[in-house]
């Protein structure tokens, strides 16, 4: 079970929704990794194939061992480096509760900023899906402009089911309202 | 006018018993595993602090953590067997 104490949340909030980007964001950054992982097979293969002269130097010890040193070094450095992206995609989210939008922004592992917005303060939220793909995976850009000319808009890029984000804050903005409402007017 | 071909041949008295030794690859694989571990440090900083209980982060972290452990074992077999 998730715990937000980090967040400070008041007492009676709670996180109702977590938006994070679209997995298929961190697929092309995977593949990457797997391609760079399978290389050097791709360049001893190829070495064997083209180039055989080069096997012929005299290695001390055994040539199968020293080839696997240096591998799985390759293969533990691009471990971290994925983890270290993976990090920065993870950890770049959203967090709406009953009275307002956390957003995280995780720039690099040593780069992380929070910002709040609360409902009150909405004044508009754009909705963007652009392409095939995006369309079929249900994925986009949501936008959210706030009232004020000296406070930022919020924007978070490729995210899962962008139209049920909106309807859940304006749900959120809605349901403020209307308490603000009864309460100035007193019913 | 003909082109001069270039010709490529490694060399086959290259010695490199005095660059690639059990010492050397051991205090390789030894620095190696310190900027790991301390980079490890800095994720599992960043998951234990924001990644909010989340169970992504906990699976995440334990595949994370699993893989180096069977990947430094196999490098360090490299080492015993070269």
């Amino acid at each position: 079970m998730s715990n937000y104490k980090n967040l400070h949340l008041d007492i009676d909030e709670h996180v109702i929704l977590e938006v994070r980007k679209h997995w298929i964001v961190f697929v092309s950054v995977a593949s990457g990794f797997l391609f760079a992982g399978l290389l050097p097979l791709i360049i001893f293969t190829g070495l064997k194939a083209f180039v055989p002269g080069v096997f012929s130097v005299d290695v001390p010890g055994s040539g199968v061992a020293l080839f696997l040193y240096f591998y799985v070094i390759w293969l533990l450095t691009l471990w971290i480096l994925f983890f270290i992206d993976w990090t920065k995609y993870y950890l770049d989210v959203w967090y709406v509760t009953e009275k307002r939008i956390i957003a995280v922004d995780q720039k690099s592992v040593f780069h992380r900023g929070m910002s709040n917005l609360r409902f009150d303060k909405i004044q508009d939220i754009t909705v963007e899906v652009h392409g095939f793909i995006p369309t079929l995976l249900d994925f986009g850009n949501v936008k959210v402009q706030t009232a004020g000319q000296d406070s930022q808009d919020f924007y978070i890029k490729s995210v899962k089911h962008p139209q049920e984000i909106r309807k859940v804050i304006f749900g959120r903005q809605n349901k403020i309202n209307e308490q603000e409402g009864s309460k100035a007017t007193g019913v | 006018m003909e082109m001069p071909i270039l010709s490529f041949s490694l060399p086959s008295s290259l010695n490199f018993d005095s660059l690639i030794n059990k010492p050397v690859l051991l205090f390789g694989a030894i620095i190696f595993f310190i900027i790991y571990f301390i980079l490890s440090g800095v994720l599992r900083y960043h998951w234990h602090n924001y990644g909010m209980r989340n169970v992504g982060i906990i699976f995440a972290q334990s595949l994370f953590f699993l893989i180096s452990i069977v990947l430094f074992a196999v490098l360090g077999l490299t080492i015993y067997y070269f």
